[in-house]
C-alpha cells in the first residue's frame, strides 16, 4: 500500500504532545456537577452503613462460633481507628476480606467500597498535593528556523526598481534646487575670486559581474559558514547554486571646497551611497532569492591639483579618502516554491565597521557661469577590508574604476 | 504492557466511581496529548481549551459506559470525543469552508508525490497541518489520524466521498508545498545563522 506515509505521520504524531490551554483544569473542575461530590458523599455513607452492617454480621458469626474475645477486639479497632488516612487499596481489602473464614459476597462489596471511601475521603487532602500540570513549554522549540514573513515585503521588492530610478529623478531635482539656493546667494563676483566652493556629485560604478557557486547561500562571507556545507550538502535532489550580483552603488555627494591657492584645493563633504545586492540560491523551482540594500554615509577628504585651466574649462587631479559608515540596511528573503512566491522575510541588517577607501581621480569642469560649474571625474579607488561579514559590492570589488559627474558652486568670500 | 493495562484498569475504576483524584491524574497523563489532537483540528487557543473543557467533562460522565478493551482503549475513546467536539465545532460555525473547486483543477504531477515528514520536527508538522484551510485539515486529519474512509468521512461532515477525497488530495498537495518551503526555509536560517 502507498499510504505508507499516513502510518509514519500516525506514529510520529502519536507521541507528539501541546501545551494544555492555561487554566483548562480549574474551568473544567468548576463546570463539574457539584452533585459529584454529593454523591462521593452519600455513596460513602451507605459504603459504611453497609460495611458497619457486614463487620457486626461478621462480629456476630465470629463470636457465635468461636467464643473468643481477641478476634472481635482486632475487628472493631479496624472499625474505629482506621477513617484515619491510612491508605487501603482494594486489593488489600480484598485479602483482608478473603482471610475472613466467611466469604459472603456481600461482606465484600462492603469492604471494597469501605476501602473506595476512605480513597474518596482523603482526596481534599491529598489533592492540594497534587502537583499542577507542567507548565506550557513553547511550541515554538524545534521550529525556530520557520521564518515567517509579510507579503507585503515582496510587493515592495518588486518596486525596488522604480523607487531607484525616482530616487535619481528626486535627486536631480533636488540639485537643481540646491542650485537656486546657491545661485541666490551668489553675489555673482568673478571667479578667480572665489575662496569657497561646493559641489554635488553622483557617481556610478559599472555592477560587478554576477558570480555563481553551487550550494545554498547567503549574502555572508564564504569562510564563516564552512560548516554549513556538511549541512547543505544534504540536498542531494538536485544541483543547487547560488548567484550573487552586486549592482553599482549609487552615490550622491555634497562637497564643500576651499582653494588653497590657483592651483591647490581642500575638498570635504558628505556622501550618501546605496549598495544594493541580489541573491539568487535554490535549485530549479525551488529558490530563495535575498535583496540586501545597504546605506553608507561617508566623509570625504580630497586635495585637488589645477593643472590646466581657460576661460570655459579647468583640468585637475584629485586624490583623498573616504570613510563611510553603514547607517541602515535591510535584507529581504522571497521563497519560491515552484516558482511561485510562497513566503517573504525581512530583516534589517547593520555593518558596525566604518569602510576606509582610498580614491583618485582626473578632473574636467566646464563653468556654466561665473558660480557654477560641471564636471565629470573618472577615478579609480581601493576600498579597504574591514572584519564584516557581510558580502557587499566593495567586498567583491575592493579595486574598481568610477566614474563621478556633478556640479560645483562657488560660494565667494 | 501488562502493568499498564492494570494501573489502566484501576484508574477506570475509579473514573467509573467519580473519584476525583482519578480524574486528576487521568486529566495529567492524557490532557497534553488530547491537547496535540485538538489543535490539529483547531488552531484557535480559546476554541481548543473550550473544545478540550466540553470533553474532558463528557469524558468523566460518560465514563461508565466505557467498555475497556485493552491498553490505550481509554485514551483512544478519549480522543474519539475530543475530535467529536471539535467536528461539532466546526460545523457548528459553519466554518468547513470546503473550496470546491471541480477535481480536473488538481495539478496532476501532484497526485503522486506524497508529503515526506521524515525530516521535519513535530512541532512544524503540526503547523503545517494548521495551516491547512479547514476543508482540506479536516478530511485530513479524519483520513489520516483516525483511519477513516472517505466514505465515512462523507457521512460524518455531511459532504460528497468526492469532495472528501480531492480536500484530501489538496491537502496532501499542500504539505508537500510547505515541507518544500520548510526546508528551504531552514536552509537559509542555517546559513545566516553564521551572520
Amino acid at each position: 500500500m502507498s499510504d505508507q506515509w499516513q502510518d509514519d505521520l500516525r506514529d510520529r504524531m502519536e507521541l507528539h504532545e501541546e501545551a494544555v490551554p492555561e487554566g483548562l483544569w480549574e474551568s473544567i473542575e468548576l463546570l463539574m456537577p457539584d452533585g459529584n461530590k454529593h454523591r462521593a458523599w452519600s455513596k460513602r455513607m451507605i459504603a459504611l452503613a453497609v460495611s458497619a452492617a457486614a463487620i457486626i454480621l461478621l462480629f456476630i458469626v465470629l463470636y457465635t462460633t468461636n467464643e473468643n474475645q481477641a478476634p472481635i477486639e482486632f475487628v472493631e479497632k479496624n472499625v474505629s481507628i482506621d477513617p484515619g488516612p491510612i491508605p487501603m487499596t482494594a486489593d488489600e481489602a480484598h485479602a483482608r476480606a478473603g482471610s475472613m473464614p466467611d466469604k459472603n459476597s456481600a461482606v465484600k462489596r462492603a469492604t471494597d467500597q469501605a476501602s473506595t471511601s476512605r480513597i474518596t475521603g482523603e482526596e481534599k487532602l491529598a489533592f492540594n498535593n497534587v502537583s499542577k500540570p507542567p507548565a506550557s513549554v513553547s511550541r515554538k522549540d524545534e521550529t525556530a528556523v520557520t521564518v515567517t514573513g509579510t507579503k507585503e515585503a515582496g510587493a515592495k521588492q518588486e518596486t525596488t526598481k522604480k523607487e531607484e530610478i525616482n530616487r535619481v529623478v528626486t535627486n536631480k531635482q533636488h540639485e537643481n534646487d540646491l542650485g537656486q539656493l546657491f545661485a541666490s546667494s551668489s553675489r555673482g563676483r568673478d571667479r578667480e575670486n572665489a575662496k569657497w566652493q561646493t559641489s554635488l556629485s553622483t557617481s556610478n560604478m559599472p555592477s560587478s559581474p554576477a558570480r555563481t557557486r553551487s550550494g545554498y547561500g547567503t549574502f555572508v562571507v564564504q569562510e564563516a559558514v564552512g560548516e554549513q556545507y556538511v549541512f547543505l550538502s544534504s540536498d542531494i535532489r538536485q544541483e543547487v547554486n547560488t548567484t550573487v550580483q552586486h549592482f553599482q552603488p549609487v552615490s550622491f555627494g555634497l562637497t564643500l571646497s576651499y582653494n588653497l591657492n590657483e592651483k591647490w584645493s581642500l575638498a570635504s563633504g558628505l556622501t550618501y551611497s546605496l549598495l544594493s545586492s541580489r541573491l539568487h540560491s535554490g535549485s530549479g523551482n525551488y529558490h530563495y532569492d535575498d535583496n540586501q540594500r545597504l546605506h553608507y554615509l561617508g566623509i570625504p577628504l580630497n586635495v585637488a591639483y589645477n593643472f590646466w585651466q581657460n576661460n570655459k574649462f579647468a583640468g585637475y587631479i584629485s586624490s583623498g579618502m573616504l570613510v563611510e559608515k553603514n547607517i541602515a540596511g535591510s535584507l529581504s528573503s522571497n521563497y519560491y516554491i515552484d516558482n511561485r512566491l510562497e513566503s517573504t522575510a525581512k530583516e534589517s541588517i547593520s555593518s558596525k565597521q566604518l569602510q576606509w577607501s582610498v580614491n583618485s581621480a582626473i578632473g574636467i569642469e566646464y563653468r556654466v557661469s561665473d558660480f557654477m560649474g560641471i564636471y565629470a571625474e573618472p577615478g579609480v579607488a581601493y576600498y579597504f577590508k574591514n572584519s564584516s561579514e557581510i558580502e557587499t559590492f566593495y567586498k567583491e570589488n575592493p579595486f574598481n574604476f568610477n566614474l563621478r559627474v556633478g556640479l560645483r558652486f562657488s560660494i565667494n568670500d | 504492557m501488562d502493568k499498564r493495562k492494570k494501573d489502566e484498569q484501576e484508574l477506570l475504576q475509579q473514573l467509573v466511581q467519580g473519584n476525583r483524584l482519578a480524574m486528576r491524574e487521568f486529566y495529567d497523563g492524557n490532557s497534553r496529548y488530547l491537547t496535540a489532537v485538538c489543535s490539529r483540528y483547531v488552531s484557535n487557543e480559546e476554541d481548543v481549551k473550550d473544545i478540550l473543557q466540553e470533553s474532558f467533562l463528557k469524558i468523566f460522565k460518560a465514563i461508565d459506559a466505557f467498555e475497556y478493551r485493552g491498553a490505550g482503549s481509554l485514551r483512544a475513546w478519549a480522543t474519539r470525543i475530543v475530535v467529536n467536539e471539535a467536528l461539532n465545532q466546526i460545523k457548528e460555525n459553519d466554518r468547513l469552508q470546503l473550496t470546491t473547486l471541480p477535481s480536473w483543477d488538481l495539478p496532476d504531477q501532484e497526485e503522486d508525490q506524497e508529503p515526506d515528514f521524515e525530516d521535519i520536527p513535530a512541532s512544524a508538522i503540526m503547523e503545517m497541518i494548521q495551516s491547512l484551510p479547514t476543508g482540506y485539515r479536516t478530511v485530513f486529519n479524519l483520513h489520516v489520524f483516525e483511519k477513516k474512509t472517505h466514505k465515512e468521512i462523507a457521512s460524518m461532515l455531511g459532504i460528497s466521498e468526492n469532495t472528501s477525497a480531492s480536500q484530501f488530495h489538496r491537502a496532501k498537495a499542500q504539505l508537500v508545498k510547505e515541507i518544500e518551503l520548510y526546508r528551504l526555509k531552514a536552509k537559509h536560517y542555517e546559513r545566516s545563522m553564521a551572520r
